[in-house]
Order: C-alpha cells, then structure tokens, then sequence
C-alpha cells in the first residue's frame, strides 16, 4: 500500500472514531462543535483531493525518467 | 572398363530437375490419392503475408523438452481460405490461425516442382481438435499455477481505497486506450495515468507485458490495468501464457484486467486480482471504487451531521424547560413578593394618614380649647389676669406635651406598621381579581369577586352591595348600616 492510501484510510478510520463517540453520545456537549468540525475538515480535503484535479496521463517509453513523485499535497491527508 | 563404366552411364536414365520433381509428385500422387489428416503446431504462419496464398510450417515436437524434431511446410491455397475460415467459425467468431496452437488438417500430399519441396495443401481443418487442444494447454497453465499456488497471490492483495494513480497497459492509441481513457477522464476524479505501450496480439506480447508489470511495481501505482479491445479466442490467447501470468501473480500491486472478452476468461483474467470484460468496465470499476469512498465519507459526514443536531436538540429541549421552570417560579415569587409589598404601602398608607389626621384634630381641638379659655379667662377675670399669667405658659407647655407625646406614640405605631403585624391586628386586605389592592370605592364593582387578605389565609368573597361615605361619616360607621 502506498503511504497515499493509508491516509485515506486514516481519514476513514478517524471519521469512523468520531461517529462511533456521537452514536454512544460520548461527546461532550461542548466537544461536539469540534469533533463535527474535524468530520468537516476531513471530509472537505479528501473530496478536493480527489476532485480538484484534472485526470493526467504520462506516457512512460522506455522507463521512468524519475521516481514518480508522492502526491504534492500529501499533507492534506493526515 | 573405360567402355563399360560410360555404357553404365549411357544406360542409365539421367533425369532434368524437372522430370525428377514431376515424377516424384507422380509417386506422391500414386501413393497418397485422397486426402489425409496430419496434425501438428503452426509456425512461421503466413511468413508471406504479400502473397494470395497461406504458407506456414506444422511442426511437431518432442513432448519432453517442446523441442521440434519435425517439420513440413504446408500452404492454403486463396481458393481453399473460405472453406478454412468456416470450420474456423465453429471454434469461435473471428477464429484466426496463428502460431502455436494445434490443428488437425485435410490435406493432400503434394510437391511443388519449381522449388522441389514437397508440402501439404490444406483442404480443411478439424476446428474441435484446435479447440480441444487450447484448452487443454490453457488447463495445463492453469494446474500448474494452481499448484504453486499464484491462481490467488494477486487476489489477496488489498485493494486500495482510492485507486488514483494507474499503471496502464495495453497499445498505444488502440480502441481500448481511448475507451479507458475517456471512462477514466468523465468521472472527473483527480486519476493520474501512467502508460507503458504493450502490443496485445501477437509473440511480443508475453514480453511487453511482462516487462510493463515489472516496471509499475518499481513505482508507488495505486494499481495496475491490462486492458485490449475485443478480439477472437485464439488472439485471447496470448493472455493464456504463463510468464504473464506468473509476472501477474507475483506483482506487488493488484492488477485489473479488462481484455475484451465475450465468452471465456483468459488465464491472465484468472491470474489478475479483478478482472472486467471490457477496458470501459475495468476504468468504471476504477471509478465506482473512488466514487464508493467518497460516498462513504459522505454518509459518514451525514451521520455525523444528524446525530449532532438531534443531541444538540435535546440538550435545547432540556434547557428551554428548565429556563420555563425558572421563569414560573421566579415569576410566582415575584408575585408572592409584590403582594407583600402592595399590602404593606397599602396599610402603611392607611394608618398614616388616619394617624396623621387624628393628631391634627388632637392639636387643633387643643388649641381651639386654649383660645376659648385664654379669652374667656381674659375677659371674666382681670384679677385673674396676673394668675393667668403665670399658669397659662404652663397649661400651654402641658398641653402640647400631651399631643408631642401622642405623636411620638403614633410614629413608634407608624414604625411598628409592619403588615403581617397589621394583619394580625385585624385589618386586612382586599385584592381585586387581577390581585390589585382596593383602595376606593370606585375600584370595586358590583358582583366583582374581591380577596380579602387574613394574617393567617385568603377568602374570597363578591360584593353584593356598596355604598359611598357620606360627608362627615366615619368609614368604620358604615359596617353598621350595611350590616
């Protein structure tokens, strides 16, 4: 798996965390706010992640002229 | 010996090329008059692709190690081709002869005398020996792979959530490229390609591809796609090979194919970690899987959204009841405590004013009594003036002593005019339906329900006659008219 993938995958498993703590009214009141602004937060940058970008195809002749680069804004996907 | 040896020579038949080739295709002829059936694999087919006619090679080989160890060249004639391409049909729609694969021919046994070889002229095939014969090899791939195990190394692998970034495979600029692109490019998902060119028919594909899969897993894909247009069952049968399938069995990364397939599954497709008919079908897979997280993630964000408001709710719903309850009571003590308050200026009015009167009427009855008596003392008696004189200071010192003092009594009365101690003492309190103190008469009407305050409960009572106070009249009086 790529790094790219497990932070998809962390961003599944944290808004997952989070609905489980809502479902059990675990939250706080006062977390609330929070916790559904980070499920937001979430769910915003992962869809412009996957929706910003026009689709991009790169012939490769006869080998990688270099490595392909991890996503630029990896960052987003924490 | 000269002699003999040249009549030797002389005797003997010496033959042209021609001659030799024509009579051994005489014999050929004599001994093989109607067609036999020969089988064999192709090679070399249609090596003479410019000419009308087909010409190949069947070869046979030794089972052991696939070596060939005999070989005959054979030609389908332009006459014979429809004749071949419809047992051809019987195979599959779009069947083609190629290399590699087994066939059972009707031939007739010929030589051709211009070149001197003999060949095989093709009359007809038995389609279901070819048919036979493919699966039977793809069978064999398939055990030997089961066997080792690779059938489900490739299908273990685990998807990726968000398959973005693709290692495509298949011919550059074919239908299928185009096809997957396009697929690809209307979803509108953020999709990065990168394409190796691979030929998808023909001995080169085993290489192509196999060196493509090699290449992608050096790179950090999310997924790698073989995909071809539609073509025939032998032309799938590139893909039944087992160094493609083995290179598919072994890579790193899940591999999709979609090789245009109508009936049957290459081994490749076997091989593969998901497989899809089409390379349109491969790229929509692609696309539902990105499409399936996002609409996760949405149905999580909507979860979430409707459990936070539906708690956010209740805590409001809790909290309006409690601020309903804070304001009834408060409001209750409000009132309980205006009521105090009312009655009380109520009865501290009253008894100030009563007290204030009854002073004045003390002082003035006093004074007016002074005057009457100074007056009369000094006119009955001058004699008594010089007496007069000398009490009259003292009778005006004690006479408004006594009403100093009676003032002094009332304001500690005054002081002591707390209502619960009024109420106490008898007087009470009438309040109107709205709780408003009666103070007049004109306040009250009749049949109006009126509470009359008691140091010790409320009675409620309705006005059932009234009467104004006629001048002069003391308001305790009227009780007893009324009554």
């Amino acid at each position: 798996m790529s790094a790219k993938e497990i932070k998809y995958g962390k961003v599944m498993e944290e808004l997952e965390t989070i609905l489980k703590k809502i479902e059990q009214e675990e939250v706080d009141i006062d977390d609330l706010a929070q916790e559904v602004k980070r499920a937001a937060e979430l769910i915003k940058l992962c869809k412009k992640k996957i929706e910003k970008t026009e689709m991009e195809v790169n012939r490769v002749v006869r080998s990688f002229e270099a490595e392909i680069p991890e996503d630029q804004n990896e960052e987003n996907g924490k | 010996m000269r002699t003999h040896h040249m009549n030797i020579v002389t005797q003997a038949k010496v033959y042209t090329i021609s001659e030799l080739n024509t009579e051994v295709q005489g014999y050929l002829k004599q001994r093989y008059p109607a067609t036999i059936w020969v089988q064999g694999e192709i090679k070399s087919y249609n090596r003479n692709a410019h000419r009308d006619h087909v010409f190949f090679e069947l070869c046979e080989k030794n089972p052991n190690n696939e070596k060939a160890v005999a070989r005959v060249t054979a030609v389908i004639f332009d006459s014979m081709k429809q004749r071949l391409a419809n047992s051809l049909r019987k195979i599959e729609a779009g069947f083609q002869l190629r290399d590699d694969i087994e066939v059972k021919f009707e031939c007739m046994v010929d030589l051709y005398p211009p070149s001197g070889s003999y060949q095989l002229r093709v009359i007809d095939m038995d389609p279901y020996y070819t048919l036979g014969k493919i699966a039977q090899q793809r069978q064999a791939i398939l055990e030997a792979l089961k066997k080792e195990g690779l059938l489900e190394k490739n299908k273990i692998l685990p998807l990726p959530l968000v398959p973005l970034k693709v290692g495509l495979i298949t011919s550059y600029n074919s239908a299928a490229y185009h096809d997957f692109l396009k697929e690809l490019a209307e979803s509108r998902y953020g999709f990065r390609v990168f394409h190796i060119d691979a030929r998808m028919q023909g001995q080169q594909v085993e290489q192509d591809v196999c060196r493509a899969i090699e290449l992608f897993n050096q790179q950090p894909m999310d997924v790698i796609v073989i995909i071809r247009g539609g073509g025939s069952r032998s032309d799938m049968a590139w893909f039944d090979n087992v160094k493609i399938a083995r290179a598919i069995a072994y890579s790193g990364l899940p591999i999709f194919t979609g090789l245009g397939h109508e009936i049957d599954l290459s081994v490749s497709d076997l091989v593969a970690h998901t497989y899809q008919k089409t390379p349109t079908a491969a790229a929509q897979y692609l696309v539902e899987l990105v499409k399936g997280y996002l609409e996760k993630l949405e149905r999580y964000g909507d979860e979430i959204a409707q459990r936070s408001i539906s708690i956010i709710q209740k805590e409001e719903q809790q909290l309006s009841g409690l601020r309903r309850e804070v304001i009834r009571s408060s409001q209750d003590r409000i009132n309980q405590a205006k009521q105090v308050l009312q009655s009380a200026a109520w009865e501290t009015r009253q008894s100030h004013n009563r007290l204030i009167r009854q002073t004045l009427l003390h002082l003035e009855s006093a004074s007016h009594r002074i005057r009457l008596k100074t007056a009369l003392w000094m006119m009955d008696s001058s004699k008594a003036i010089g007496q007069l004189r000398q009490s009259f200071p003292k009778l005006l010192e004690s006479r408004f002593k006594n009403a100093r003092s009676q003032l002094e009594i009332f304001s500690i009365r005054r002081n002591a005019a707390d209502p619960i101690q009024v109420l106490k003492r008898g007087y009470t309190l009438s309040l109107d339906s709205k709780g408003r103190t009666i103070r007049q008469l004109s306040g009250v009407r009749m049949g109006d329900v009126l509470t009359t305050v008691l140091a010790d409960g409320q009675a409620r009572s309705r006005v059932t006659e009234k009467r104004r106070l006629q001048r002069e009249e003391n308001p305790l009086e009227i009780e007893k008219t009324l009554l």
